[in-house]
């Protein structure tokens, strides 16, 4: 009996030492804490992106970099300058938005400017990045409203700035109107 | 006590499923917001907005692609090294990708700086884009990649750069003038290819 009592409690205990190993790993992993686990894997010494890369820094090598001069709607728009604690979500909360931008119907920047409206702040900020890729001055009064309905400053001047960039002509708009007439049949 | 074990050992089993991943490619979107500042004939400034729409008409001018509405920019890394440039038409599942290299390529400078947890490494991009018809740039500026992780398609998961946004700027031409280009790129919505 006392043999099968300890055969037991052994067991019970390797069991248990497994799923703390595999639930240490996981909560590790989601920290970035241990260099083993694979969302904290160290880039690789030579580069990111390629061997021929001089890496000009390691550990602390950021502090050489400084933080590029940017309006504040930019700085809104853009990740910080400084290094996450933890990996990203690489989640686009606005990934269908982006997709409407490149259509061309009025159905589809109509869904995109809704969604200015949305209580959420990421959300309103791909939408308005959607309508700037969508590249339609119909935009205009829609994007004038969000701007003074929006309380956070940066929102506030993102929006304008989106404004006055669709305001200007096109790159297509600029050819088209220089391109030569087609020949009359 | 068996259940237990074999609990254990799964959850072990799915904790090293991501360190055991092999080398895969990763596709980007790459959203372009530009804008150019030309000389006028009687001295002023003419400004003009670049996006993904005009680069996508700028590619058809040269006579060799047809790219239609819909279609997207994507940011091609295979074994996450520097991406190339492709085009893609139609839905994820009957897609036509479209190298388009020979006129629009990324490259970069060389140095890269990383942060003391790996996650954010800086780099200096360079857009180059000509379409021999009058439109081209070559713009360059501060890139911050930011990593984070990628779901695999037959399941696990993928430590790459999750998204990116640089900060461009530099020489170019519209419409056969020459011209300066500022802007920003942004990168992001990262899905694996499986091989």
């Amino acid at each position: 009996m006392s043999v099968r009592l300890s055969s037991y409690a052994i067991s019970g205990a390797a069991g248990f030492i497994l799923i703390a190993a595999g639930v240490l790993g996981h909560w590790t992993a989601r920290l970035g804490g241990a260099p083993a686990n694979p969302e904290a894997v160290p880039l690789p010494v030579v580069s990111q992106y390629g061997p021929r890369h001089d890496v000009i820094g390691g550990a602390g090598a950021r502090q050489l970099v400084h933080a590029p001069v940017s309006t504040a709607a930019e700085t809104a728009a853009q990740p910080a300058i400084h290094a996450p604690k933890a990996p990203v979500d690489s989640r686009d909360p606005g990934a269908d938005l982006m997709g409407l931008a490149m259509n061309e119907d009025a159905a589809s920047l109509e869904r995109i400017l809704a969604e200015l409206r949305n209580p959420n702040r990421e959300r309103r900020a791909a939408a308005l990045r959607a309508a700037i890729q969508f590249g339609s001055r119909d935009a205009i009064p829609q994007l004038a409203e969000a701007a003074a309905a929006a309380h956070d400053a940066n929102e506030k001047a993102e929006l304008r700035d989106a404004i006055e960039f669709l305001k200007l002509p096109s790159l297509s708009e600029v050819l088209a109107r220089r391109a030569p007439a087609a020949p009359e049949p | 006590m068996r259940k237990l074990i074999a609990v254990g050992l799964t959850a072990i089993v799915l904790g090293l499923t991501p360190r055991l991943a092999g080398a895969q490619s990763v596709i980007y979107n790459a959203y372009f917001t530009l804008t150019g500042f030309k000389q006028t004939k009687n001295g002023g400034v003419a400004a003009v907005r670049v996006t993904n729409k005009d680069l996508l008409r700028a590619l058809n001018a040269t006579g060799n692609f047809d790219f239609a509405s819909g279609a997207r920019i994507l940011l091609w890394s295979t074994d996450d090294e520097l991406p190339v440039i492709v085009v893609r038409q139609g839905t994820a599942r009957h897609a036509t990708d479209t190298e388009v290299g020979d006129y629009f390529t990324l490259s970069d400078s060389g140095a890269e700086v990383h942060s003391a947890n790996n996650l954010t490494s800086w780099a200096n991009w360079i857009f180059d884009f000509g379409n021999g018809q009058g439109t081209e740039f070559n713009l360059s500026g501060i890139t911050t990649l930011t990593r984070g992780r990628l779901r695999q398609p037959g399941g696990g998961w993928l430590a790459r750069t999750a998204q990116a946004t640089s900060k461009i700027s530099g020489p170019g031409a519209l419409n056969g003038g020459n011209c300066v280009l500022q802007g920003i790129v942004y990168v992001m919505q990262p899905v694996v290819v499986a091989q």
